[in-house]
């Protein structure tokens, strides 16, 4: 006998609507404003990225490293220009340089946390130290490298610089951030719900640990040109937590279609108020579609 | 569905916790014993999620492989996201690569089939019990491993959970730790009394005998009553 879960309602709706506003997102802008057509298609693709890994991220508790990101990110890029500047990389050397910093960084609260701490006191205590060298960075690029790069650059994104060739180094990175959750985001969840009995079923916890956080610096790492340093911690932690009032096998898709409408919205807005910055009216549309949907969960 | 434990020692933090040898094959265990005891460590070694010395083996197989025969239901259920009655039965058996069938037919033997699209924050603490029993089932364990499923359950929902483990109890390996010996009793094929480095085994009337009780707890007296076997600590005998 076969049967699913029964999805509710509104998780249809919310679905159908991200696939209808981002469509005519594309569609309207490609038309009348072609310029905005490959930053609108970098916001979209790091969105759903990153969104994909949120439930995650919010279902193993690990929002306090998913807002650590903003740091350990800014940490990476201005690590990764000091790299990049002197040695002359594309920006395809940029992105990489931020995914390993990333990654560096992540696993580096794994070590600490093994050292016998919490994972939100390791996690403290990596952001203590990234804060400490984030200082120093900042302070070295805007002396020595002032005139080849913005450090306020890095933490707004350039999105209104974006070309189809930023698009084409991010999307491998967005592709192979993909890998994990879609593979194993029903197991990962099901580990939030119950990780002992997960373990006696035979799912390796902690490899699994290591694993998201990889595929989350490397969402990261994909996002990091058009979002910045400040935003993929936001789209991180709010669509999970919207989607964490679905059933479990829906969350995935639903925080996906959050993000993709969001970022849907948030370039309709910018192009009507171009003083709001498009990543920061991205956090402002977030913030109503946690409201909305809370409304449409009480009715 | 044969489990076999021999010459099992764990240790926690350089301190021996537990010492145990025992068998059991299509048979109801009660496992027995104060807190700290060392129940759920037992059962924890058995799923391979501690380390240990000695030998543990499911149908003959000792190594990790092992637990893939073992269905288990944990002391503590935590039903705070929003995953339904469904999710939480189906999914163990589809990462088993079980067929779906089996979670539908599990939710039946436990008679909550009606729940299944509850999240599992609605459920009262016996369907809790009952989802998390169903789970054990569906996920294919030959070898059920119940971890004090009688606690946080009324009374009338602990006559229940009785009932419906008597009628699992046919053909299958079934240990359960409790700290009430009075209805699981009814159900034990055999009982291991076990407290850290001392246990006993045996089938009840040999194992529930105050002297062999009195090397676990300090009870005065054990009474075997028609409901089950009551035992009277010192407290309750000499009130003050």
């Amino acid at each position: 006998m076969a049967m699913s879960a029964s999805p509710k309602t509104s998780l249809t709706h919310i679905e159908l609507a991200a696939v209808a506003l981002t469509t005519a997102a594309v569609v309207y802008t490609y038309l009348t404003t072609p310029y905005l057509f490959w930053p609108l298609t970098a916001a979209l693709l790091a969105a759903a990225a990153l969104a994909a890994h949120s439930p995650m991220a919010v279902s193993r508790r690990m929002t306090f490293l998913a807002h650590a990101q903003a740091h350990t990110i800014l940490t990476a890029a201005l690590l990764a220009a000091l790299v990049a500047i002197p040695l002359g990389l594309p920006s395809l050397g940029y992105v990489l340089a931020v995914l390993l910093a990333a990654v560096g960084l992540n696993l580096s609260v794994t070590a600490v946390a093994k050292l016998g701490y919490r994972e939100d006191v390791a996690t403290g205590i990596v952001m203590s130290f990234q804060l400490s060298a984030s200082v120093a960075l900042l302070h070295l690029l805007r002396t020595h490298y002032a005139a080849w790069v913005d450090p306020l650059s890095l933490i707004t994104g350039e999105y209104l610089f974006v070309t189809w060739r930023d698009v084409a180094i991010m999307a491998p990175f967005v592709a192979v951030s993909m890998v994990f959750p879609l593979a194993f985001h029903k197991k990962y969840l099901y580990t939030a719900l119950d990780m002992h009995y997960a373990q006696s079923l035979g799912i390796r916890v902690r490899l699994y640990d290591v694993a998201f956080v990889t595929s989350m610096s490397t969402a990261v790492a994909g996002g990091v040109y058009t979002l910045g340093a400040l935003m993929p911690s936001v789209l991180l932690v709010l669509p999970g937590a919207i989607a964490s009032r679905h059933n479990l096998t829906r969350q995935l898709p639903t925080s996906i279609s959050i993000a993709l409408l969001s970022t849907s919205a948030a370039h309709f807005l910018y192009t009507l108020l171009p003083w709001l910055w498009p990543t920061a009216a991205l956090g402002l549309t977030l913030l109503v579609a946690f409201f909305a949907t809370k409304q449409i969960y009480r009715q | 569905m044969s489990l076999e434990v021999k010459n099992l020692s764990v240790e926690r933090g350089g301190t021996l916790v537990l010492e145990t040898s025992f068998s059991a094959n299509r048979e109801f265990v009660l496992v027995v014993g104060p807190n700290g005891a060392g129940k759920t460590t037992l059962f924890l070694a058995i799923l391979n999620l501690l380390p240990y010395r000695g030998e543990i083996c499911v149908d003959g197989i000792c190594d990790r492989g092992r637990i893939y025969k073992i269905g288990y239901v944990p002391q503590r259920i935590k039903p705070e996201t929003y995953a339904t009655v469904w999710e939480y039965v189906y999914l163990p058996a589809k990462f088993r690569k079980r067929p779906t069938d089996v979670a539908a037919e599990a939710l039946r033997q436990v008679n909550i089939y009606h729940l299944r699209d509850r999240p599992l924050s609605a459920l009262s603490g016996g369907e809790l019990q009952r989802a998390a029993i169903a789970r054990a089932l569906a996920a294919g364990g030959d070898v059920l491993l119940l971890d004090e499923p009688l606690s946080n359950v009324d009374p009338q929902g602990r006559l229940e959970l009785v009932n419906l483990l008597w009628e699992l109890k046919r053909g299958k390996t079934i240990l359960m730790t409790s700290h009430e010996l009075t209805l699981p009793t009814a159900l034990a094929d055999k009982i291991l009394l076990v407290n850290r480095r001392t246990f006993a085994y045996g089938p009840p009337g040999e194992v529930l005998r105050e002297e062999v009780m009195r090397q676990i707890y300090k009870f005065v007296k054990i009474v075997n009553t028609p409901y089950g076997y009551v035992c009277v600590t010192e407290d309750f005998a000499h009130p003050h």
